[in-house]
């Protein structure tokens, strides 16, 4: 039987191998222990986002929940996933750490201007949850699915020469985010969606991961061009 | 130009036996970020022929939330 997860893979089948291709020229790259501070700064803002993310669906869905069928159940996973993705005593802040332990002035790093991609995921997703159905949430946590494997950071520890201290949050998504993901997708099967809350989710999973995949590309890419 | 039409153009899309509801989620999506995910796929090519590296079929994505 095809499930609502089922379909949003299928979708998300088609640009993972773009998704992929940065991480993995990253990875192959001449200079990866120099690019690799400003790979994982994309991961530090997300991961200084989500919560906040999550927590606009949440208030937006419980402010629909006495009218939508999809409302409620969303609002009960996202009090759930919330605590699961802080990571930190502020939402983030390990994965500062993780920054810190490559010596990246995080103080800094935070008044910096948003790379505008980045800016264009997270921006998206607070117009959809606003504008559209908190649901479109859904398609950004979907990244979870695509999360990295072992292997691959510990080849990317040994390639960089770098502290296993600035891969902690990548070492523990790597065992965390199999859950959730399942989480995800049992909860995305669960709801009572109709076709255009797949199509949003479906449009927002797709959006997030061709941004990062050029968020991604923009850091080797720009390294090629000698930036 | 459907948006099958143009990933199968950009080489997102090899197999192009899709069952009609794969395409009418496909066709179904904003051309503009259809037209964008082709862009970087082709961007992608052209980075990989000019640095002469190897295809690997390491899944490496790391991004995370």
């Amino acid at each position: 039987m095809r499930t609502a997860s089922g379909r949003l893979r299928e979708t998300l089948d088609l640009i993972l191998p773009v998704f992929e291709t940065p991480g993995r020229l990253l990875l192959e790259h001449s200079r990866t222990r120099e690019l690799y501070p400003r790979y994982l700064a994309i991961s530090s803002y997300l991961a200084l986002t989500t919560v906040p993310l999550m927590e606009a669906a949440l208030t937006r869905a419980r402010a629909l929940a006495p009218q939508d069928a999809v409302a409620a159940p969303l609002a009960e996973y996202l009090e759930r996933h919330i605590p699961e993705e802080m990571h930190g005593d502020e939402p983030g802040s390990d994965a500062l750490a993780d920054l810190e332990a490559l010596g990246v002035d995080t103080v800094a790093f935070r008044a910096r201007p948003l790379p505008p991609k980045i800016a264009a995921v997270i921006g998206t997703q607070f117009f959809w949850i606003h504008q559209c159905h908190p649901v479109a949430i859904l398609g950004y946590l979907a990244i979870e699915a695509y999360h990295p494997h072992p292997d691959a950071v510990e080849r990317l520890i040994e390639v960089t020469g770098l502290p296993r201290d600035a891969f902690r949050q990548l070492l523990l998504h790597a065992e965390l985010d199999v859950e959730h993901a399942h989480d995800l997708h049992r909860v995305l099967d669960s709801l009572p969606l109709e076709p255009c809350h797949e199509e949003l989710i479906g449009v927002s999973a797709l959006k997030t991961l061709a941004l990062l995949a050029e968020a991604g590309l923009d850091v080797v890419a720009g390294a090629e061009l000698g930036g | 130009m459907s948006n099958i039409d143009v990933l199968v153009e950009a080489g997102v899309i090899v197999n192009t036996d899709l069952p009609d509801a794969y395409r009418e989620v496909i066709d179904g999506l904003d051309p503009e970020l259809v037209a964008g995910i082709a862009d970087v796929k082709r961007r992608l090519d052209e980075m990989g022929e000019s640095a002469g590296r190897a295809k690997s079929e390491t899944a490496a994505n790391f991004i995370i939330i």
